[in-house]
């Protein structure tokens, strides 16, 4: 992954072959990205595909990318959370994940499973949108001089920001302060 | 020495810190065992968020669409129209061409325009073999109200031609 990070788009490189190793490589992560954050298919769907067009947009305007993943990461979540901070949609997004159908298989497994992940989606709203975001980032493995960049927050204050974050994190978790 | 905060024991758990600095919480951990609860919280801490957040995850993942990649070539023929056109040096440069092209124009429109005032002005007709000065000559007579015949302007005669006559005479 640290080899990854370091890749730089070099001038000579062509700009479509780059796009489309990164498009391929980085399409289904980011998916999963962004489904942590917005809790659905759709519009998980939709934010990936977003964010590579808005990337393909800087490939467009000939500027030299020297952090392909940072940037593709940080186009990502100021989509997710632009789309999160109309708190309507975000209830509308919360029905929609009840309202998807359930196989009856294991049936009562998949209620218990679902309401689980709902109460933890919960849990995370309750953090500060800055906290959800360096917490979720460091989830996909990187490191806090990587989220300072994404998330645009200091890097001498991650250490601090995750910490706090963890630790409140797993008290409303434990106290079952979950509405 | 004072015992360390939890971000630091989290930093050193994320191998955030520089070499320094791990010697010296090594050091401290060894010693306090406060401080070795503290890690062995933050460790758990750390394992429990990251067990919990792995559940917000998909079950299953898409492939990378083809379309989208189908969608960017279109996309890269419209940019690529736009920004030649649109390019910031371009923009001035066509307007400049513009504005040059219609100063040319409409300068060769009047020049022809002039041309023709002045052959209807003074060559009325082809068959009038006068040159152009005579008429010139005759609209300045007129502009200051002279009236003269102009068959009595006659050419002043050499004066050697007069001397030579006299001396026939």
């Amino acid at each position: 992954m640290g080899d990854r990070n370091k890749r730089t788009v070099e001038e000579q490189d062509r700009p479509e072959s780059v796009f489309n190793c990164l498009y391929l490589e980085y399409f289904p992560l980011i998916y999963k990205y962004s489904y942590r954050i917005v809790g659905n298919h759709e519009d998980a769907k939709q934010f990936s595909q977003q964010t590579f067009t808005h990337l393909y947009d800087y490939f467009a305007s000939g500027q030299v990318i020297r952090e392909p993943k940072a940037l593709i990461y940080r186009i990502a979540t100021n989509l997710c959370y632009d789309y999160l901070r109309k708190k309507i949609r975000v209830k509308e997004a919360m029905k929609n994940e009840n309202v998807v159908s359930i196989s009856n298989s294991n049936l009562e497994e998949e209620i218990d499973k679902r309401e689980k992940i709902e109460l933890i989606r919960n849990a995370l709203l309750k953090l500060p949108p800055r906290d959800q975001r360096c917490l979720l980032l460091y989830q996909e493995g990187f490191s806090y001089s990587e989220i300072s960049s994404i998330a645009k927050v200091k890097k001498s204050s991650i250490g601090k920001i995750l910490s706090r974050a963890t630790e409140k994190l797993v008290r409303i978790l434990k106290n079952g302060e979950i509405t | 020495m004072k015992c360390l905060k939890k971000e630091k024991i989290r930093a050193f758990i994320d191998y955030e810190l520089t070499l320094s600095e791990v010697k010296n919480v090594k050091r401290h951990i060894s010693e306090c065992s406060y401080c070795q609860r503290t890690l062995q919280e933050v460790r758990e801490e750390i394992k429990l968020t990251q067990r919990t957040l792995e559940l917000l995850s998909p079950e299953t993942v898409p492939e990378s669409p083809s379309h989208l990649l189908s969608e960017m070539e279109e996309k890269k023929y419209q940019l690529t129209f736009r920004k030649f056109i649109l390019s910031p040096i371009r923009v001035p440069a066509v307007v400049l061409v513009f504005i040059i092209s219609f100063l040319l124009v409409m300068s060769f429109m009047l020049l022809a325009k002039n041309q023709r005032e002045v052959s209807s002005r003074y060559l009325r007709s082809p068959e009038e073999k006068k040159g152009t000065l005579s008429f010139i000559m005759e609209d300045f007579v007129q502009s200051i109200s002279l009236s003269v015949d102009s068959e009595e302007i006659k050419p002043i005669e050499n004066p050697r031609v007069i001397v030579l006559k006299e001396f026939v005479k």
